[in-house]
């Protein structure tokens, strides 16, 4: 190998490197037209992060069983606030009276335990 | 609108696959330019060239949903795919395609006779560039076509730094022995550039 061939060689890689390279309108329109094509699509992605809660779901029977379980758990959670008195006296008759004991005076927080009467 | 200009191409892949409708104008913009021209480079051919660039990149947006930031850049992985696509377009290509083809290709076009000769200079380099081994083609045209260091290229081509310092070397040895004939035809004898 002589010198003068490496020379002829880097003029041939210098002339190829010049070569200017722009995309075409045309190629950056199909570039874009494929990638719109593939991009995962909004629902399948959520679809895709929600398996999860579809997976509990379906466990128990879908939205219109949990619609259900959050209708009674309001329901509940109303009743226990503001217990109707008819509701006051059938446990006070099925449960008795409650009293409330002290055991622990100076531990705020803890200290009352209902027991039954 | 969210400002993507700025970010790192494996977060603008990501935000694409979680369905970001700008993110995939960015990384066009910033990235085909750089694929066509390392086809045309290694093609020397414009039409074939932005195919090889359209595939490219299709690759690149159906990967995205599974692309992992810490695993590789999304330029090195592209250098990768564009090498591979070329390379099998030049396989297809060898013994196909002549110096002379070219040629009569070119003497209908009244372009001056030194544009004539650069271009001739440089299919004949590119037509030799088919004919090396791919591997070889591959860190010859990385090397000298793209101007990437050996490390770069280690890791386009999952090489180390050595194997590819050894195939440059042999791939340009080869190359000067396949253009040698061609000397005097492509204007070197009387020309100092």
């Amino acid at each position: 190998m002589t010198q003068p061939d490496d020379q002829l060689l880097a003029s041939l890689f210098d002339e190829a490197r010049s070569e200017n390279v722009e995309p075409s309108d045309d190629l950056l329109t199909r570039v874009l037209a494929d990638a719109d094509e593939c991009q995962p699509k909004a629902s399948s992605v959520s679809a895709a992060k929600a398996s999860f809660w579809d997976r509990l779901l379906s466990g128990v029977g879908g939205w219109p069983a949990l619609s259900g379980v959050t209708a009674a758990g309001v329901a509940g959670l109303w009743i226990g606030l503001t217990p109707p008195d008819v509701v006051d006296d059938w446990v006070a008759n099925a449960m008795g009276n409650t009293t409330s004991v002290s055991f622990v005076d100076d531990f705020a927080g803890f200290d009352e335990v209902t027991l039954d009467g | 609108m969210t400002d993507l200009s700025n970010a790192p191409d494996a977060a603008l892949l990501v935000a694409y696959a979680n369905g970001d409708p700008d993110a995939a104008t960015v990384l066009t913009r910033r990235l085909l330019p750089k694929v066509l021209g390392q086809a045309t480079r290694m093609l020397n051919d414009r039409a074939e060239a932005e195919d090889v660039a359209q595939e490219a990149m299709i690759r690149l947006w159906k990967v995205a949903p599974d692309w992992r930031q810490d695993e590789a850049k999304v330029s090195t992985w592209l250098y990768r795919v564009v090498a591979n696509l070329c390379t099998d377009r030049l396989r297809k290509r060898r013994g196909n395609v002549g110096l002379d083809q070219i040629a009569e290709v070119d003497d209908g076009n009244p372009s001056a006779a030194r544009e004539l000769q650069s271009k001739r200079r440089v299919f004949a380099l590119k037509y030799a560039l088919a004919q090396l081994p791919e591997r070889q083609a591959q860190a010859v045209a990385l090397r000298h076509l793209e101007g990437l260091s050996n490390p770069e290229i280690a890791e386009i081509m999952d090489i180390t730094v050595t194997a590819v310092e050894n195939l440059t070397a042999r791939g340009k040895r080869s190359l000067i022995v396949l253009l040698a004939e061609q000397k005097a035809e492509l204007g070197f004898e009387d020309d100092t550039t």
